[in-house]
């Protein structure tokens, strides 16, 4: 009896321990929640504007170092509305990808794009910049103020895929003579005259740089009277600059895809066949004797002959009437005969390519630099 | 001989009352260990506060540090992009959009906007008197041209000018056709770019403490809206604390109220917060946000 009784006031006695045990785990497990909590969305938010920063970082690197290891030929080569994939690198964690696009003949955007390779977050950023090309004012396969002479198999076409356009293949100076072969194969070149193509700035001005300029900065410096065969020369996968090596347009992965020579030769030259690119000036009398492929701009100042077969030549040929020697003039040589097999493709890319290769793009003014969030 | 009556014996073995030292023992424990429970619970409800606070100002501190360098990274001093730079206001010209022109006529032209990371497409929000700037890229010119557009509406079509791989870079299959109050004569691959008119300020509002605030642009009263609060609040400008600070491209401070636009190589934003539980004994957290601007 009496072990019951105690039983019935030990339960029912009222205590404060318990609640106050309650109260306290309630609030110490709220205190520390929101502990968590706040050092959670913290950590959060540092970690996320750190890893936005540092792909901002990695993209802005990218698109500076894709600007400062600029290939002006294979920028001058990429048609206008192509946008090329330049890199795509992959660290542990992240991964960069570089974009140039070309969208008139002077302006590019380099987009570069850093993405976190865990999440997906990435971030893009891009740059306009700009090429100080001139715009030619004569377009044309032959621009010649001397007279032409053109054989039944000579091909002059003209390609506008580099976002220029040209009136006509073959541009005259008004005094120059033309002399074409009746019984030329296909449909005769556009042939058109210009008062402009008797001006010597034409001939002897590029960009901002005169003939004498580029004579004086050429990569190639002939000897007077040379007879040459360039071709690419390489070494272990690597382009050998010598003086035979005038790069290599045939395949824009070759290792010299990327060489753009101005050459020059002080009076009269002689190709006996071979490849190149790039700017060819020649002072005096340039005779191509053998098969030969070129792209970039042959400007010669004696007269141009061409009296092999598998002549191509991508870009633009232009003959002047005045040799810088004149003493060493010839009356009868300063003319443009095209006899053989010969292909004169009009491109503007490849036309400046040669020239242009010194040239290097600078950010648009103002505003260059953008960030795509 | 007394006997013990079975009552008595009854009343022994039920008595279950403390001593008065018990009494005052158990009181003196039981208030000890309540005392001590209450005081540890208010300081754990102190530092639930606390940590509350901190997390709210912390939030505030970085929604401002996050949207404010969006609008002032791609600002062009140079070309009159930093309107107006005060300690307590900047009005800027932001870019809401940019891209590569596909054609169209001379008083509207076709848009390609860029395209955002991951090549998602970006909220370009173009409207009638935003300011379209074409690139006028001629042999002896390279400029920036302003041009009002009276209406902007969102077309499916395509971009000639770009390849398929500017897919990648443009959104080339929602155009914008941006008409134009004048003759603009874009040249199609040209660059143009969207701005409109912002106004960041602080300001103390109608609870007396001060915000961080945006003045969106109504085109058609031609004059920003009323500010809209976008974080805080802050502890206020006046102390020298919160604000805009300017500097050139030498990093010499340019002086307030009187900052040239086109002099500003950088903007610093310090916020410091301002607490608004009172009492609770916190440091007061401060963000400084640094912006080398770009477009120099």
């Amino acid at each position: 009896m009496t072990q019951r009784v105690s039983r019935a006031n030990r339960a029912a006695r009222k205590g404060v321990a318990l609640i106050a045990v309650l109260y306290f785990l309630i609030v110490c497990g709220l205190a520390a929640t929101a502990l968590l909590w706040s050092e959670r969305t913290r950590a959060t938010n540092v970690l996320g504007a750190r890893g936005g920063t540092r792909l901002s970082a990695v993209a802005d690197s990218a698109l500076y170092a894709a600007l400062a290891g600029w290939q002006p030929a294979d920028r001058l080569r990429q048609p206008v509305g192509v946008t090329i994939l330049l890199a795509t690198r992959s660290a542990p964690d992240v991964r960069t990808r570089v974009f140039i696009t070309r969208t008139t003949r002077r302006l590019f955007v380099i987009v570069a794009e850093a993405s976190q390779i865990l999440d997906g977050s990435a971030r893009r950023v891009s740059l306009l910049v700009r090429l100080p090309l001139a715009s030619t004012a004569l377009r044309a396969a032959l621009i010649s103020a001397v007279d032409v002479t053109i054989g039944a198999q000579a091909r002059i076409v003209v390609d506008t895929a580099c976002g220029d356009t040209t009136t006509a293949a073959v541009l005259l100076a008004p005094s120059a003579a033309l002399t074409l072969d009746s019984t030329v194969i296909g449909s005769a070149p556009s042939v058109a005259r210009s008062a402009a193509a008797a001006d010597s700035a034409t001939y002897l001005r590029f960009d901002n740089a005169w003939w004498t300029d580029l004579a004086t900065a050429a990569d190639v410096r002939l000897a007077s009277g040379a007879h040459v065969t360039p071709m690419p020369v390489t070494s272990a996968s690597s382009c050998v600059r010598v003086e035979s090596n005038w790069g290599d347009p045939s395949a824009p992965t070759s290792p010299c895809a990327s060489r753009t020579p101005i050459v020059y030769a002080p009076g009269d030259l002689t190709i006996d066949g071979g490849l190149g690119q790039g700017a060819l000036l020649v002072d005096g009398h340039l005779l191509i004797a053998g098969p030969f492929t070129f792209s970039g701009q042959i400007v010669a100042r004696g007269g141009i002959e061409m009296i092999a077969d598998n002549i191509a030549i991508s870009g633009s040929v232009n003959a002047w009437r005045a040799r810088g020697d004149t003493l060493s003039a010839h009356a009868d040589s300063a003319r443009v005969v095209l006899a053989r097999r010969t292909t004169l493709r009009y491109s503007g890319c490849d036309a400046w390519q040669g020239v242009a290769s010194w040239l290097v793009p600078r950010r648009v003014r103002d505003f260059a630099w953008m960030e795509q969030l | 001989m007394l006997t013990r009556r079975p009552c008595q014996r009854r009343l022994v073995t039920r008595r279950t009352a403390f001593t008065l030292a018990e009494v005052l023992i158990t009181l003196a424990l039981s208030a000890l260990v309540l005392g001590l429970a209450v005081s540890v619970g208010a300081r754990l409800q102190h530092r639930l506060l606390a940590e509350s606070t901190r997390l709210a100002v912390d939030e505030q501190l970085a929604s401002a540090a996050q949207l404010v360098p969006l609008d002032l990274r791609a600002a062009s001093p140079v070309a009159g992009d930093v309107v107006e730079a005060r300690d307590t206001s900047l009005q800027l010209r932001a870019t809401t959009g940019a891209g590569v022109a596909c054609g169209g006529s001379a008083t509207s032209i076709l848009v390609a906007s860029y395209l955002g990371a991951g090549a998602r497409a970006l909220a370009l929000t173009a409207a009638a008197g935003d300011t379209l700037w074409v690139l006028a890229d001629t042999d002896s010119l390279e400029q920036w041209r302003p041009f009002r557009v009276s209406a902007a509406r969102r077309i499916a079509g395509s971009c000639p000018q770009l390849d398929a791989a500017g897919a990648q870079l443009f959104d080339v299959a929602h155009l914008w056709a941006l008409d134009l109050r004048d003759s603009a004569l874009a040249t199609p691959g040209t660059f143009v770019r969207l701005t409109r008119p912002i106004r960041y300020s602080f300001y103390r509002a109608g609870d007396g403490h001060w915000y961080l605030g945006v003045h969106s642009w109504n085109p058609a009263a031609a004059q920003f809206n009323l500010v809209q609060p976008l974080a805080g609040p802050y502890a206020s400008p006046l102390g020298g604390g919160t604000g805009f600070r300017y500097f050139d491209v030498s990093s010499a401070a340019l002086t307030l109220g009187s900052a040239d636009g086109r002099r500003v190589a950088r903007v610093e934003m310090q916020l410091v917060a301002e607490s608004t539980a009172a009492g609770l004994g916190l440091p007061a957290d401060t963000e400084r946000v640094v912006v080398a601007l770009r477009n120099r």
